[in-house]
């Protein structure tokens, strides 16, 4: 198992806590403490603990944001007792704070107390909060364990762009008693989901024979019995606690799909996935005879599946119904991506003075970012495609695979006013099929230099995680945007939200205390209510209040 | 007549009043003889495509099925065994001949479970070794000569916990190699003390059970079914420093340093890290180094006492591997796939190509080793006489150095000979 967190590397730069100082016996100073668990208090061994002294002040008369260089750190490790001790310090102000991977951040971090040598106080108490536990068992209705069950943990994010991403934070598989466990886990709401026999391909050089391929397989299913996200119920992981999830599988009669790949180049490795629905997917047990291309998927239960596969940048995909045998003679042709061509044309901006647009990039390509998001909820999905400016007004999208997507424009120095892809008007509605015969078809924009800019601002104090959503009242459009309230760090403007190149018309305006708003979400949007409305003119500034802030 | 559910069928042909016999027994635990339920018993390989179906209780099972040879299979709780397999690891199990005055209405197929290790690694004070690297060997037998597999590596967990399921019955070895999870962490700079004042140091090599010395090593001999607990205490290894000499000046690339293992017949892992300029606390005894920069690699074999010791690393591209195979008899020509096998003397691994339809075959890039050429295949060749150009030969092993261009001739026949080495 691992953690799929980045948390444990950058928990550490941002710790900072209580010092206190004692005399050092050589004439310089000391510093000492322990570290422990702040729910249980029991001493935290081998736990780094970082010593970082500041430069005085008056040595920096710059913005008080401004990051200064410490004169001086050093780390040392608890002992045993939890104990810990830096010697030969001279006099000055010093930050401790400390780390271990199976803790979050001190307690202490908002306290930010410095101390000066030499000082009365003999010892530091540094307290770590114990990170939380998500373990379960997986066993089939005969209470019997299932190994080798490939389960994720994953959390709801909101992304910039507004929508809703699954975040997977583990990725375990069973052993042989059923038993999996997530250790590292911060306080939240998890979702935990059994998605599969883990697997993979498994590439034989001849017909593979899977000796241990199971005759029984299960539908991917949450922990409390849901099969899809909406109706599933979170996990809740508060400081320190061990959370169980078990899993009581219904087992159904497993299938195979056997097939030939065309297009196949026995030098690149295949994996095949079965897509069912939107939800997340692995890649799935398969065989694979890596010198003819043959190919067996297991594990199948009976439904309607999309087999993917893919080789290096060639995929495939195939629908399969199974029912209640195996299915053979399916094919999957292997091909390249496509590339999606595009141009953008700039018509003139009606106010000449402004908002020309100029300075983003000699080329109108250059100014709108055009991407394709995929619309599947996928983690740790890579960068989407997105378009690349290919000179004289085009730019071109590559490694775009068949699919759904929806097409996401971020234009600087102006506004997109039309844009379409064939027939559809994108700015009505945003989500396209890319097929072989759609693939040739090109997305083209009409760009307007110039539009509006708003300066947003809450009545009452600004939150630091504090953010605006302007949602446009005219049709089309290319949708709501966010932007987050500028913080009091190097911002002419702080505390406000800014939008420029606005097209112009009416608007309404929310302010929010957090910077997680799913504005993709239709159901968000009927949770609203009132708003700021604002009215937007190209070429000029408008500032509004926002009075009524959201969550 | 057991009592099953099924018997499922997934393909079957049989010709209009065709004779058929009985294939019937028990599947039962090769160790307690209990029968065993709800297990998958497949009868394929034979005239038809596969039949199968799944006991009950009573762990019986019955096809009627024409004149032929057959494979019995049976799974149960994914794990899956052949009837009458004699090595566990093997594939090949016996044959089942339906005919006149055959009984094969009366079979016990002796299934062997899977066996499990798991254990805990704590330091000196017991406290649990996380990330602590495990290294689990397969004691077998390849080409007439008695070897460690390595089937992998597991980590432990934030309790020190590890775990190894799904695994035949058979001899291993363990190995257990750790850090303090604050050595070498990207965030702590390099005056990182200990509570002792002593810099931080990573964990010696330990075999099960607790040998520091590869010879003291104690084989974990597994039933079918077993449970096996391992434990582990590691502590901290003070020994020699490699320090590395590159071309230009500079290490990049990979390195993985394996110690001898037990009885010399393995090469056991000590450390793989992205290469730096230094191997701290390498225990005294003798390593293979293996080392990989920019599409090249060098392997080196060192002995280590304390102290420094310095290494010259000339990586120079990996070896290459092609050759033809002439078919001696005219007529006796392949009818199926025939694949070039070559065999790592040393770890007993190998790897396969298929023969293109000249007889002519390749490996682009091979990694430096001492291997042996076998052909496989439904038809049945041998090698009966091969020359090598490139590399040293000696009773059949060719010593692939780095860099090396090397090219063989083979003649092939269904008649075994002596291979002879030139």
């Amino acid at each position: 198992m691992w953690l799929e967190s980045n948390t444990r590397w950058i928990i550490v730069g941002a710790l900072l806590a209580v010092s206190a100082v004692g005399r050092a016996q050589s004439g310089g100073y000391s510093i000492s403490g322990t570290v422990r668990n702040s729910l249980t208090s029991q001493p935290v061994r081998n736990a780094l603990v970082f010593l970082t002294s500041q430069p005085p002040s008056s040595e920096h008369n710059d913005s008080p944001c401004a990051r200064r260089p410490p004169l001086f750190s050093k780390t040392v490790v608890s002992g045993s007792g939890g104990e810990f001790r830096c010697d030969g310090l001279a006099k000055g102000k010093y930050d401790v704070s400390a780390y271990n991977p199976s803790f979050g951040r001190s307690e202490t971090l908002e306290e930010e107390v410095t101390i000066t040598v030499p000082s009365p106080n003999s010892s530091v108490a540094l307290r770590l909060p114990p990170l939380g536990i998500i373990e379960g068992k997986v066993s089939d209705r005969y209470g019997e364990p299932i190994e080798n069950v490939l389960v994720i943990v994953f959390r709801l994010t909101i992304t910039f762009e507004g929508g809703l991403y699954p975040m997977r934070i583990g990725t375990l598989w069973t052993d042989d008693r059923g038993l999996f466990r997530l250790t590292r886990v911060q306080a939240g709401e998890y979702y935990v989901k059994a998605l599969g026999r883990n697997g993979g391909t498994e590439t034989h050089v001849g017909p593979g024979v899977a000796g241990d391929a199971s005759w029984e397989s299960f539908v991917p299913v949450y922990h409390d019995g849901s099969s899809v996200l909406s109706s599933a119920t979170p996990v809740h992981v508060v400081t320190g606690s061990r959370v169980r999830a078990d899993f009581n599988l219904p087992l159904q009669r497993a299938f195979r799909i056997q097939g030939q790949l065309e297009g196949y180049k026995g030098s690149e490795s295949v994996t095949f996935e079965l897509l069912r629905g939107d939800e997340q997917v692995v890649p799935n047990r398969a065989l694979l005879d890596g010198t003819t291309g043959r190919f067996e998927v297991l594990d199948v239960v009976p439904g309607a599946y999309t087999l993917l596969a893919a080789q290096g940048n060639t995929r495939g995909e195939i629908v399969v119904n199974v029912a209640s045998a195996d299915v053979g003679g399916t094919s999957i042709t292997l091909t390249s991506p496509n590339v999606i061509h595009g141009s953008i044309h700039t018509i003139k901006s009606p106010t000449a003075s402004s908002g020309s647009g100029e300075g983003y990039g000699a080329d109108p390509a250059d100014r709108c970012n055009v991407s394709l998001k995929d619309g599947r909820l996928q983690p740790g999905v890579d960068t989407p495609p997105y378009g690349r400016g290919s000179g004289d007004n085009q730019f071109d999208i590559e490694n775009v695979y068949p699919g759904k997507y929806r097409v996401e424009f971020h234009c600087t120095g102006g506004y997109p006013v039309s844009a379409s892809f064939g027939v559809v008007d994108l700015l009505a509605n945003p989500i396209v099929t890319i097929s072989a015969a759609t693939a040739r078809l090109p997305i083209e924009i009409l760009f307007r230099p110039g539009g509006g800019t708003l300066y947003a601002k809450f009545a009452g104090l600004a939150p630091p995680e504090g953010s605006v959503l302007v949602v446009p009242q005219f049709s089309p459009s290319t949708g709501p945007e966010r932007n987050m309230l500028r913080s009091a760090c190097g911002n002419p403007r702080p505390g406000e939200a800014v939008f420029e190149n606005l097209a112009p018309g009416d608007y309404l305006a929310y302010g929010f205390t957090t910077s997680d708003v799913e504005f993709r979400n239709p159901a968000f949007f009927q949770s609203l209510s009132g708003g700021a409305s604002v009215h937007i003119e190209d070429g000029k500034t408008t500032e509004i209040t926002i009075r009524d802030i959201f969550k | 007549m057991s009592l099953l559910i099924g018997p499922l069928i997934a393909a079957l042909v049989l010709p209009c009043a065709a004779q058929t016999y009985r294939v019937a027994g028990t599947v039962v635990d090769s160790e307690s003889r209990k029968p065993l339920n709800r297990t998958r018993v497949t009868l394929t390989d034979g005239p038809i495509a596969e039949l199968s179906a799944i006991t009950v209780a009573d762990g019986k099972f019955s096809f009627d099925v024409p004149q032929g040879k057959y494979t019995l299979l049976a799974a149960h709780r994914d794990w899956g065994d052949t009837y009458g397999k004699i090595l566990p690891s093997s594939d090949s199990g016996a044959a089942i001949i339906t005919g006149p005055e055959r009984d094969t209405g009366h079979l016990e197929f002796r299934f062997r479970a899977p066996v499990a290790i798991h254990g805990k690694v704590v330091d000196q004070d017991g406290e649990p070794i996380p990330s602590a690297t495990l290294e689990l060997f397969l004691q077998s037998v390849v080409a007439g000569r008695k070897r460690l597999r390595s089937l992998g590596k597991a980590e432990s967990d934030d309790f020190g916990e590890y775990y190894w399921s799904s695994l035949n019955a058979g001899t291993y070895y363990l190995a257990a190699v750790g850090e303090p999870w604050y050595y070498a962490t990207p965030f702590a700079d390099e005056a990182v003390t200990t509570a002792s004042g002593t810099p931080p140091t990573p964990y010696g090599l330990s075999y099960f059970p607790g040998a520091t010395d590869a010879s003291a090593a104690f084989p974990l001999v597994l039933r079918p079914g077993a449970d096996a607990q391992a434990d582990f205490t590691l502590r901290p290894a003070l020994g020699a420093t490699l320090r590395f000499v590159c071309p230009d000046g500079w290490c990049g690339g990979s390195l993985n340093l394996y110690a001898m293992g037990p009885g010399n017949m393995q090469a056991l892992i000590r450390a793989e890290r992205t290469l730096g300029t230094e191997i701290q606390s390498v225990p005294p005894g003798r390593y293979t180094i293996q080392y990989s920069s920019e599409e090249k690699t060098t392997r080196r074999v060192i002995d280590v006492s304390n102290g420094e010791v310095t290494i010259d690393l000339e990586p120079k591209p990996a070896p290459t591997l092609s050759g033809k195979v002439s078919f001696q008899n005219p007529e006796d020509r392949p009818h199926h796939p025939v694949y070039v096998n070559l065999l790592d003397d040393d770890t007993g691994e190998s790897h396969a190509v298929v023969l293109g339809p000249d007889g002519s075959f390749s490996w682009p890039e091979i990694a430096a080793s001492r291997g042996r050429l076998f052909l496989s295949g439904d038809d049945g060749f041998f090698i009966t006489q091969m020359s090598v150009d490139g590399a040293i030969a000696k009773d059949g092993v060719i010593e692939f150095l780095d860099g090396a261009v090397v090219r063989v001739g083979i003649a092939a026949s269904t008649q075994p000979e002596l291979s002879k080495g030139s």
